[in-house]
């Protein structure tokens, strides 16, 4: 009987500290691999951000294969900022027209010079007018091809940059 | 003040308890089978201090009456064994200070009546041992308070770490970067190089019969042209339409070229390029061209 007893005791004892509890470990794991997914897959830095043009066909191309040139719209239609990296701290282009399609044309042969670039990329954004975005092209064109020389079976191919249209 | 208790049976085990007459009507745990027990009102109520008493024994109720109260301060020897129901004191809540009737089986000697030192021998032991009573009541006795006031369960929980602050730190944040996440694929429209370095601005009469052309003046409207077709779309929707039907031939054209003007935005001459891909037109081709119209 006093073991009975006890075993009472011990239950009324207890039971203040019976309260369920639910173990929240796993939730915290799960969040926190979500949390440093969208801290990774977030883009923070500003200066890559281009209102490029959308389109529902294009293809994927790898950036860091790229020789890529930025033309960001300022505002003014007939003087669009041409940059030759992938950021908009990248060189900024100045100066008369001749200047500038001499340093797209540099800055191409000498980007794929020495380096595993497969693709030579023009980041326009939208607004820009289509002359300018031609203006780069022709330029980096003849940058291709003065880096080529006569050759011209590379396979290196100019591309666009467009934004994936969603429908 | 007179304590009064409460006598019941258990109809599990058979036995006979002694309870608070604060828990009338509630419903207890006997302390033997464990089993609850609904106290009722008519069970009986007896008097501590006819236990208490030197050389006075309780009233003895026998086993198969239910509904028994002694008076106060009565002698056994003077009233009748069996009193009338009428007499019985009304049942009362207990107050503090109170000093409850051991529970007691019939087997106790103390409650059989016949031997008066036998009754003070049996409370006395039953205030030496640990209180069975207590187990029915439900506030917490002694050794409770004792555990916890001295106790280590409360070093235990000011050990651990509460982790709400950083839960909720942690889901603001992922709340934030769920909502800035920018997933936008970034996508490319391939073109060939350009073979010639000059602009191809004198190309106009070089169109072939088998190709589609859209124009683009500098006001960003559409014109497409093929064959019999010549239609303005100044909208996207309106591109669509006028390629759909230009295209509606029984050899369809397999070939796009695209007149730009120099004024004219980007955006259109990607726009006339996807148009012209999902019409099914495979080579696409863009030329400037600094011409008012065709």
């Amino acid at each position: 009987m006093d073991s009975s007893i006890e075993d009472l005791r011990r239950m009324r004892r207890n039971r203040g500290n019976e309260e369920p509890k639910m173990d929240i470990t796993p939730m915290i794991d799960v969040t926190f691999l979500l949390l440093i997914f969208f801290i990774v897959a977030s883009r923070p830095d500003p200066n890559r951000i281009i209102n490029a043009p959308q389109a529902k066909f294009g293809e994927s191309i790898v950036e860091s294969n790229a020789c890529i040139i930025l033309l960001v719209d300022t505002g003014n239609p007939d003087l669009p900022d041409i940059h030759l990296g992938p950021s908009k701290a990248a060189n900024k282009l100045t100066g008369a027209e001749e200047e500038m399609e001499q340093a797209i044309i540099d800055y191409v042969s000498q980007t794929l010079d020495g380096k595993r670039i497969k693709h030579v990329l023009i980041k326009a954004e939208k607004d820009v007018r289509y002359k300018h975005v031609h203006f780069v092209y022709a330029a980096a064109g003849d940058g291709l091809r003065a880096w080529l020389g006569d050759n011209e079976s590379t396979g290196i191919m100019l591309h666009t940059a467009v934004e994936e249209k969603k429908n | 003040m007179t304590p009064a208790t409460v006598r019941f049976r258990c109809p599990e085990c058979g036995c006979e308890r002694l309870a608070s007459a604060s828990v009338v009507g509630r419903r207890v745990r006997c302390a033997d089978c464990f089993n609850f027990v609904d106290v009722t009102p008519g069970d009986l109520v007896q008097r501590t201090d006819d236990i208490a008493a030197k050389g006075v024994s309780p009233a003895v109720e026998p086993r198969n009456e239910s509904n028994r109260m002694t008076e106060p301060n009565h002698n056994p020897a003077d009233e009748p064994e069996q009193e009338p129901l009428g007499d019985l004191e009304p049942l009362r809540p207990i107050a503090e200070g109170d000093e409850l009737v051991p529970l007691a089986s019939d087997e106790d000697a103390g409650f059989a009546g016949q031997n008066p030192s036998a009754d003070k021998k049996a409370v006395d032991r039953w205030r030496d041992e640990p209180n069975d009573n207590d187990l029915l009541d439900e506030e917490p006795d002694g050794d409770e308070q004792e555990e916890v006031q001295f106790g280590g369960k409360g070093d235990r929980e000011s050990v651990e770490m509460d982790m709400t602050p950083m839960v909720d730190v942690t889901f603001l944040l992922l709340i934030f970067f769920m909502v800035t996440a920018n997933f936008t694929m970034m996508k490319t429209k391939r073109q060939p190089p350009p073979t010639s370095e000059e602009p191809s601005l004198n190309s106009v009469e070089e169109v072939e019969d088998d190709q589609v052309v859209i124009f683009i003046d500098e006001f960003d409207s559409f014109t497409v042209l093929y064959g019999a077709v010549d239609a303005e779309a100044p909208s996207v929707q309106e591109l669509y339409i006028q390629l759909r039907s230009a295209i509606d031939t029984p050899v369809p054209p397999q070939k796009l070229l695209i007149k730009a003007h120099a004024e004219c935005s980007h955006e259109r001459v990607i726009t006339a390029m996807d148009a012209g891909t999902e019409v099914g037109l495979v080579d696409v081709q863009v030329q400037l061209t600094e011409q008012d119209g065709l």
